[in-house]
């Protein structure tokens, strides 16, 4: 008894000491772990951390571990683990043996049913986890996608990549100035998006979802990790400048295909709202833009990204040029959102001036280095030359020879001369051969020594001039293999392919094809004092390169045309202005109806700085105002005839006054010497518009019911006129045909043909000059400067109406408005000669005083002229086409945020993509508000939170009190 | 109705009714044997209001809760940037609400077992006639009939939490109003039966009485707010009541799930303090997560978020299933799954942590 008594207890001692060192081991771990943890920075995954223990452990074991906190750490860890694995085992073989002892089989039993509950537990968890199901209890649903964007999903193939990235932490780009809304709209919107992206990762393993975040300390390793095989992403992600989410997937090719969009995409805020809401409390408000936006990227993920070419005459305006010329900036925000970007380069100089060509940036190029290379190996041919010719001089003069000697010295004389001068001389070879002979005559009568000091300072002045041609040779032929070095880059086979086209108009036509839009830039007044101007003519294209693009047009893509003013240089000193030059370009934007003139606008805040009479500071240098006053989207248009205008604006306006509404203030946007941009319409607002059809196609008939004489008329002022087929259609607006108030027109019904009699009866009244002068005042009404032809052709269709001018406001005045996207302020008059001079004052004359449309977008009927002869021709045939009367607009290599926003919301409205513009839809978010008085908010507050614990108090009090009692 | 067509369809179609038919099984055993032991449930639920730790747990809580609507209030009726999109997320959401509520289940399930240990009156519990479930399963319907009338004083904070507006009673008779009133009084007459201490006949016909009326009171007041053009009572609610009743259901489950760890507890020491410490640490497991969460800087959508170690958490942190899903409306059936099953389990365990007393 007593040795079993002490069997146990030294077996009961040896069970302590062990789980004493079990314990120990396991408060040495969590010390050790605590240690490690702030030691080393370990990765967010568990497979990270695992392989990083195993680099450590393998360091220590080797003794390349030179941190010495974590090494102790390290084996804190290790030891406390090795104690803890020591008192597990010890345990579980004591539990063994009591489980298979004779009381155990019971617990044996029971243990079995443990485990068996153990496994059940697990088990039923573990299979809710394989196809967990969410339920969406909410009111509207906003944890559910729609049925329709989930079956579209469901047939989605492969797998989609989410990448959702957050590079700021606040919300737009457009605030140089974050305050509390942004930060909290920042918030709320990284929240839906998250929202969202989980909704799609729930639709099953198709979907994975990546969140990177630009400060996050592992940034550069997720990035790489995650674009290793699509560089397509690496470069997007790169571009990116706000807050985006991209959609990755690649096709069985392995090729990677990536659509993106940005935050502020799918929900705006709208701060301005955000201030005035709850009457002037403020609340945040944001402007969802719908989950269909984001389905649509992720079901049309390898659509090809939009092409957009840059059509300019010289290489300087691409997006490779400098920051004062380029565009790369506007490449850079392009390709930032998905976009494609090409240059094509429509001008070469020749010595006749610029050849019409159709070129790549890269033919471009390769075509200047290739002339580059014929002028340096001009310039070596020419080095060598006079070095071959200053060897022989130099070679004779040596050997004594007075022709040498002679024509050294004159060519010694002209060098100092052009040192003293400062610069070449020009002289005339004979007189410089009739100088050679004079010193040839003189050489003779030298003294011995005056000889020998001529004949050294010639020889050393020819070795000087050798040694000098020596070094223009090296450098200029270091030049050339620099160039040659350079087109050794270039696919030399492709582009002498592509260069063997020569015919301007089909190449031009094959490059446009492959583009979604075309932007125009033409950069002309960059300053008016001092007066930096690029000449209009440097920017005119070809007639055939118009007509390419009016093809393009036909096929109804976008065009986007940033024209700086035309106004005439002034002529130096009072010689005649030169003649006008042919602008097909712009001859071929008014056939659609724009109304480009060459006034340029200005501020009445450089009224000042514009006079002739300006005082110039110290330097000579005027001074003209820094701050421009912004463009504005914000107001409504006034039309000519007065009034507002209460149609919905345009979307881009639309989309432009949002992203003022989301920082609260104007976008300043300033812009500098822009031009008015006008637009009238060719025919009936009606989307149908056959009756503009029906009269265009009647291109080249005479019109039958109007007699010769009328018909001479009209053709005598240059009008194109054709005879109306079919009915009217839905034409819906009207407009005088007589410009003159009082007197008399006809009217169109919707549907039906005009009154040819009466409208035979009003053209005869007229004389020419009347018709003429009618249709001018008419052209004022829906823009200055309209052809006459558009006016009439507009007119003889049906948009002659009742209403007599000056009576009631113009239906075209108000499409005007509707297109024009951009205004200039009050602020604003236009001048036909902006040009300052010696004692000129402009102050902007009555009538011709702002707001002035300085961008205008519309989608213009195609005039079925275009077509000629072509069948079949489309129905109602139209194309976007936006024009911002300003040429430097996107130029720089930097695009403000503001600038980005305009340049990417025209860009879409003009391919059409009008649903990833942000649309005030009457659909907003804001936080739920309870209104309650301070007083009642104060006794809710109190009540609840105060007094009902105190009731339960007092209850718990007087429950014991009474218990006592009993 | 869409019947089963493949063989497959039709398998799980049979197991789902097997399965439901055994839970109904379990639910008929369970309420059987819970009648059994209704004396001892009255005598479980009356102490918690005889003693003054009721009272005190009470007050905590709702002064825990106070805390919250305080906070939430605030927020819905702030100015400016500042709101809240879902007031029970200010309100529940938050992890030190959960830090501090982890602390209350315990002291509610502290006495069941460790008490009658220290005061020896569990011996004399395992030699009544009921059986070692019937007693774990009564004590912890006690628990958990306290820890939902616990709840049922925040029902107040409802006006503003839903921004309940311009309330109407009016009279309105159609055969599912009438089912309504008819299930109304007989749950009143069956309460007022009990209150008689009326014969096993009486006592009977009032538990029928409860639990028709019941039944009938909630169908009539389904079908009533589903056919009836008008209604008996109309109130406009500014915000979302989804996310209430949400909250509400994982509230009930998860408190659940506290009590079966701290029944179990209670049911292995001897010490209420030391049940409830044990207790606590364990349900700390379920709100840690939380907690190691903010430290790993790992919400949701950011790039620890998607960690292995963020998903491990994720699953048992509960203060995550409500700042994320509960609150917001969403009912998660893995958060629902893991509450009951963890809860059955403790007190599967607990029924054998009693058993195990006569073979140890």
């Amino acid at each position: 008894m007593a040795i079993k008594s002490g069997s146990r207890s030294l077996f009961a001692r040896l069970h302590f000491v062990v789980r004493f060192l079990g314990v120990t081991g396991l408060f040495a771990l969590g010390i050790g772990l605590a240690m490690a943890a702030t030691a080393y920075a370990w990765a967010p995954t568990l497979t990270g951390i695992g392989t990083q223990t195993r680099e450590l452990f393998t360091q220590l074991t080797e003794g390349g571990l030179a941190d010495r906190f974590l090494r102790t750490s390290l084996i804190v860890v290790t030891a406390g683990a090795g104690l803890l694995v020591l008192w597990i085992l010890v345990e579980v073989v004591i539990l063994l043996r009591v489980l298979f002892g004779r009381r155990g089989v019971v617990g044996l039993n029971a243990l079995f049913q443990v485990a068996l509950a153990v496994v059940l537990l697990a088990g039923v968890n573990y299979f809710v986890r394989q196809d967990p199901r969410r339920y969406d209890w909410t009111r509207d649903a906003r944890f559910t996608l729609p049925e329709h964007i989930k079956n579209q999903l469901v047939k989605l193939q492969g797998t989609t990549t989410i990448v959702v990235y957050q590079r700021y932490k606040t919300f737009s780009r457009l605030s140089d100035k974050p305050d509390n809304y942004d930060t909290e709209a920042a918030a709320k919107v990284t929240e839906k998006v998250m929202d969202l992206v989980e909704l799609f990762s729930k639709m099953g393993p198709r979907f994975n979802v990546v969140y990177l975040q630009a400060d996050d300390s592992d940034f550069s390793r997720r990035l790489d990790e995650i674009t290793r095989e699509v560089p397509e992403l690496k470069q997007a992600i790169d571009l990116v400048r706000e807050n985006s989410i991209f959609f990755l997937a690649r096709d069985r090719a392995g090729k990677g295909y990536v659509q993106q969009m940005s935050f502020h995409e799918f929900i705006e805020l709208d701060k301005t709202a955000s201030r005035t809401a709850n009457d002037g409390q403020g609340n945040l408000v944001l402007l969802p833009q719908g989950v269909e936006l984001f389905a649509r990227k992720v079901l049309n993920l390898q659509a090809r990204a939009p092409r957009v070419g840059i059509l300019v005459n010289w290489e300087l305006l691409t997006t490779e040029g400098p920051k004062e010329y380029g565009l790369r900036g506007l490449r850079d925000a392009l390709m930032g959102h998905g976009f494609e970007v090409v240059d094509i380069v429509l001008a070469k100089p020749s010595p006749t001036g610029l050849e019409p060509v159709a070129y790549t940036l890269a033919e471009s190029r390769f075509s200047s280095i290739d002339e580059r290379l014929e002028t340096l190996d001009e310039i070596l041919g020419n080095i060598k030359e006079s070095r071959n010719e200053y060897e022989s001089l130099h070679d004779n003069a040596k050997a004594g020879r007075d022709e040498a000697l002679a024509e050294g010295l004159v060519r010694l004389q002209l060098s100092r001369l052009e040192e003293q001068l400062g610069g070449s001389v020009l002289v005339d070879p004979l007189s410089i051969r009739q100088r050679v002979a004079r010193v040839l005559a003189a050489i003779p009568q030298l003294t011995r020594s005056e000889r020998a000091e001529v004949e050294k300072d010639v020889i050393t002045f020819l070795g000087d001039e050798l040694a000098s041609l020596q070094r223009a040779h090296e450098m200029f032929s270091a030049q050339r293999e620099k160039r040659i070095e350079e087109r050794a880059r270039y696919d030399t086979e492709e582009l002498a392919e592509l260069r063997r086209e020569t015919d301007v108009k089909k190449k031009f036509g094959e490059l446009l094809k492959e583009c979604d839009l075309v932007i125009v830039p033409r950069m002309t007044i960059e300053s008016l004092r001092p007066r930096m101007v690029i000449p209009n003519a440097a920017h005119q294209f070809h007639d055939e390169q118009v007509e390419a693009i009016r093809e393009y047009l036909k096929s109804g893509k976008g065009l986007l045309a940033c024209l700086g003013p035309t106004s005439r240089l002034p002529s130096q000193l009072g010689a005649p202005p030169p003649p006008d030059r042919p602008n097909p370009l712009e001859d071929m934007l008014a056939d659609l109806g724009f109304n480009l003139t060459r006034e340029t606008i200005l501020y009445d805040i450089e009224a000042e700085a514009l006079s002739g009479l300006q005082v110039e500071d110290d330097l000579g240098v005027p001074s003209l105002p820094e701050k421009m006053p912004p463009v504005d989207f914000r107001r409504d248009p006034i039309p000519p005839g007065g009034g507002i205008v209460h149609d919905l604006p345009h979307p881009i306006r639309s989309s432009m006054r949002i992203a003022a509404r989301s920082i609260d203030k104007g976008l300043e946007l300033e812009i500098r010497y822009p031009r008015p941009v006008g637009y009238a319409p060719l025919r009936s607002e009606g989307k149908g518009g056959a009756a503009s059809e029906g009269f265009q196609r009647g291109a080249g008939k005479e019109m039958d019911w109007m007699d010769k004489e009328t018909l001479g008329l009209l053709k005598s002022v240059g009008t194109r006129l054709l005879p109306p087929t079919g009915s009217i259609g839905d034409v819906t607006r009207a407009v005088p045909l007589t410009g003159e108030k009082g007197m008399p027109s006809i009217s169109v019904a919707k549907g039906q043909a005009p009154d040819h009699a009466k409208l035979d009866a009003i053209i005869k009244e007229r004389s020419a000059e009347q018709i003429q002068r009618t249709l001018q005042v008419g052209s004022l009404l829906v823009g200055a400067g309209t052809p006459l032809s558009s006016l009439l052709a507009s007119a003889m269709v049906g948009e002659i109406g009742t209403e007599r001018h000056g009576e009631d406001k113009p239906a075209n005045d108000r499409l005007e408005t509707q297109v024009a996207f951009m205004l200039t302020t009050e602020e604003s008059w236009r001048e036909d000669n902006p040009f300052p001079s010696r004692g000129k004052l402009m102050w902007g004359e009555p009538g011709k005083r702002g707001p002035f449309p300085v961008g205008v977008a519309a989608e213009v009927p195609i005039p079925l002229g275009w077509f000629g002869n072509e069948h079949p021709v489309p129905e109602s045939p139209s194309a976007r086409t936006a024009v911002i009367g300003h040429g430097k607009w996107f130029v720089g290599d930097d695009l403000s945020p503001a600038k980005e926003r305009l340049l990417l919301d025209t860009c879409n409205w003009l391919l059409r993509r009008d649903e990833v513009m942000v649309k005030d839809e009457g659909v907003r978010w804001s936080y739920p508000r309870v209104e309650l008085s301070r007083r009642s908010r104060f006794l809710w507050g109190l009540g609840l939170a105060v007094g009902l614990p105190l009731l339960f108090v007092y209850l718990g009090v007087t429950i014991q009190w009474i218990r006592r009692l009993r | 109705m869409n019947l089963p067509h493949t063989p497959q369809e039709w398998a799980l179609f049979a197991a789902v009714v097997a399965a439901g038919l055994m839970v109904l099984l379990v639910v008929y055993y369970l309420a059987g044997g819970l009648f059994q032991a209704r004396s001892l449930f009255r005598r479980e639920l009356g102490a918690y209001f005889y003693s003054p730790i009721a009272y005190v747990i009470m007050a905590t809580f709702l002064v825990l809760t106070g805390v919250c609507f305080v906070r939430t209030l605030n927020l819905l009726t702030a100015s400016g940037h500042v709101g809240v999109e879902y007031p029970m997320q200010a309100m529940f959401g938050q992890w030190w609400f959960w830090l501090v509520f982890l602390l209350l289940p315990p002291a509610l399930t502290m006495r069941a077992f460790a008490e009658e240990s220290t005061m020896g009156t569990l011996e004399m519990l395992l030699t009544s006639p009921l059986k070692e479930w019937q007693i774990v399963v009564t004590k912890y319907f006690a628990c958990f009939t306290f820890y939902l009338l616990m709840w049922c004083p925040t029902l107040l904070y409802l006006p503003i939490l839903l921004d309940m507006q311009d309330p109407q009673f009016q009279m309105v008779v159609t055969p599912w109003t009438i089912l309504l009133g008819a299930g109304l009084l007989s749950v009143v007459v069956a309460l007022f039966m009990g209150w008689l201490h009326l014969n096993p006949t009486g006592r009977i016909v009032s538990l029928v009485l409860l639990v028709g009326g019941t039944v009938a009171a909630i169908l009539g007041a389904r079908l009533h707010a589903l056919r009836d053009a008008e209604k008996v009572f109309t109130v406009s609610m500014g915000i979302d009541h989804g996310p209430v009743l949400s909250t509400y259901l994982g509230l009930i489950l998860v408190g659940a799930m506290f009590l079966g760890l701290g029944l179990l507890v209670s049911s292995l020491v001897r010490s209420q303090l030391v049940a409830v410490l044990i207790s606590a640490a364990l349900a700390l497991v379920f709100v840690l997560g939380g907690v190691l969460v903010l430290a790993l800087d790992a919400s949701p959508g950011t790039v620890a978020s998607t960690g292995d170690i963020y998903q491990v958490l994720s699953t048992f942190s509960v203060p995550l299933h409500f700042s994320h899903d509960f609150t917001r409306g969403v009912v998660d059936v893995r958060h629902l799954v893991l509450y009951v099953s963890v809860a059955a389990f403790c007190v599967y365990l607990t029924v054998h942590s009693l058993e195990s007393r006569r073979w140890r």
